[in-house]
């Protein structure tokens, strides 16, 4: 395996010097790097988790071993020139790129009620999937979703922090004055809701 | 410049303000003292703002700030300009004039010549008479490396204040120098930075943040803070907790330093840029779309960085193009805006 030997270097020296490594093999091919400072060792896992190259870690003796492996660029030659950019970072696959949107308080049409057990029922199931949407935005009612003290506001906090983004219409919380109770979520405007669903793979309307 | 071969830079790992301490385990220390109370100070450390702040009378309030750091730079004048700028940063900051500063120099005469001495100071009263504010003395002590800064009093009118306390939402953030400080000069000391692109660097940390605090005062802008050691996201965290506000920033529109988007990509990241991460991080998301090294750049510790300002929109026009038109913030642009408070302070686009 290609080792990168990083001992005795102080940041940002190991995470140039792994970055550089990761140039000469090929993707998906497995590499080490190897790490004699605490410091160097959480910063590499930071970095390399951030370049998609999922590393694990193993300690022995005072030095950190951490085999990652190369992901597939796709995006090169971002730098300089915004619009090149792409918009589906190297490390997300096609099929997670998109955007569920709560058209309003329930699932569905029909009864109410059942319509309310059901979207917070599909909230708790999002929680534990692994393809997760990019993306949740809710207007007209399906802002209510976002509100303090509500079991769905919860399982949209918990999403929130395992990177889905919830966007919330700002002038649909304004109509039904319940901007004070908003607990989860950027407060968007209708320029970002219609950018966000015009970025998306594909869009999914409970 | 001075003329001389004395490299400064030689003498520390991590100079400028990317020096602080750890920004969470500050806060902790000063949670443990006893709290000033009086019914004059404007702003206490309370709301980790950018000074003190003591009305006088109706008509004056002083702005009270000290700050120094070890060598930035290789050479002494230009430390010496750069500790100055950022010391005063403070002052226009919370839209204030500077009015008198005192050295705070720590040397050692055993282990650097005595020119190098007289260039720091010589470098930080040029940028004390360019902000017009009158230098009173000082204190010097042994010590290796070199550190200098100053304290500085400003003065400014109690109703015209700005602090970190005042952002509302619907305003939008305006930033008026480029990111990338702290990781150009990580590549300096790696010899992988041009030199003009390095250059352009040393000439933003030397640029007073007074024509910024001008334009604030003109526009009757009452929220800012200066954004320095704890990166852009540290800064723009703790103004938005004493603002109790949410906070959006679109990676895509911060302004960046030539060469330092290329360089944090391929990992010239220094290590205050993840201590400033670990400190947001819990306060902060992260849209999936968001390039990884511009994530760091706006956790890059900047040395006498930018103004970052909360302008209502229909000011923000004549602000920008004041901005510009000073020909001194080519880059000054809106990254993001003033959100009604939710769960997480910022909002990282």
């Amino acid at each position: 395996m290609h080792t990168v030997d990083t001992k005795g270097h102080l940041c940002p020296e190991p995470l140039i010097m792994a970055r550089n490594a990761m140039k000469e093999v090929k993707e998906g091919e497995k590499m080490l790097v190897i790490s004699d400072n605490e410091t160097s060792y959480q910063n590499l896992m930071s970095f390399l988790s951030d370049l998609g190259a999922n590393p694990v870690a193993d300690q022995k003796e005072g030095q950190y071993f951490i085999e990652i492996t190369k992901p597939a660029e796709t995006s090169s030659g971002k730098e300089g020139n915004p619009e090149a950019y792409c918009n589906i970072p190297h490390n997300m696959p096609e099929d997670s790129n998109y955007v569920v949107v709560a058209r309003g308080a329930n699932m569905g049409e029909g009864d109410e009620e059942l319509g309310s057990l059901l979207i917070r029922g599909y909230f708790n199931a999002l929680k534990g999937m692994d393809n997760l949407p990019t993306h949740i935005i809710m207007y007209n009612g399906g802002v209510k979703l976002a509100l303090k003290d509500t079991d769905t506001s919860e399982s949209l906090a918990e999403l929130e922090d395992k990177g889905v983004s919830i966007i919330v219409c700002g002038t649909c919380i304004d109509y039904y004055q319940i901007k004070e109770k908003v607990s989860v979520g950027r407060i968007s405007n209708m320029y970002q809701i219609a950018t966000k669903l015009a970025e998306a793979g594909h869009v999914v309307y409970l | 410049m001075s003329n001389q071969e004395t490299d400064l830079l030689k003498t520390v790992e991590y100079g400028g303000c990317s020096a602080k301490l750890p920004p969470g385990e500050l806060a902790g220390i000063l949670s443990k003292l006893p709290k000033m109370q009086h019914p004059d100070i404007l702003v206490d450390i309370d709301t980790h703002d950018d000074a003190g702040v003591y009305k006088l009378n109706d008509e004056t309030a002083i702005i009270f700030t000290t700050d120094f750091f070890p060598p930035i730079c290789s050479d002494p004048y230009e430390f010496g300009e750069i500790a100055a700028a950022n010391a005063l940063s403070d002052v226009y900051a919370m839209g204030g004039n500077p009015l008198l500063a005192l050295n705070l120099l720590m040397f050692s005469s055993a282990e650097m010549p005595l020119s190098a001495f007289e260039q720091i100071l010589q470098g930080g009263h040029s940028k004390m008479q360019e902000a017009g504010a009158l230098v009173m003395g000082g204190h010097t002590i042994e010590d290796h490396s070199p550190k200098y800064g100053l304290a500085v009093v400003g003065t400014v009118h109690p109703d015209k204040l700005i602090t970190n306390a005042g952002a509302k939402p619907g305003d939008l953030l305006v930033l008026t120098k480029p990111l990338g400080l702290g990781v150009l000069v990580a590549a300096r000391r790696l010899k992988m930075v041009h030199e003009d692109a390095y250059r352009n660097g040393l000439e933003q940390m030397k640029l007073l943040n007074k024509r910024g605090g001008e334009i604030m005062v003109k526009h009757g802008v009452r929220s800012a803070t200066d954004v320095t050691g704890f990166g852009l996201l540290g800064h723009a965290l703790k103004m938005a907790e004493a603002s109790d506000v949410s906070l959006a920033v679109r990676t895509r529109d911060l302004p960046i330093l030539d060469q330092a988007a290329e360089l944090a990509n391929d990992g010239c990241l220094p290590g205050a840029s993840f201590r400033n991460f670990s400190f947001v991080q819990p306060s902060l998301h992260v849209e999936k779309l968001v390039e990884p090294h511009l994530k760091m750049l706006a956790c890059d510790a900047q040395t006498s960085g930018g103004l970052l300002m909360c302008v209502s929109p229909d000011k923000v026009d004549e602000v920008l193009f004041d901005l510009k038109a000073s020909g001194l913030h080519q880059q000054a642009c809106v990254i993001g805006e003033v959100l009604t408070r939710t769960r997480k302070s910022i909002y990282l686009e």
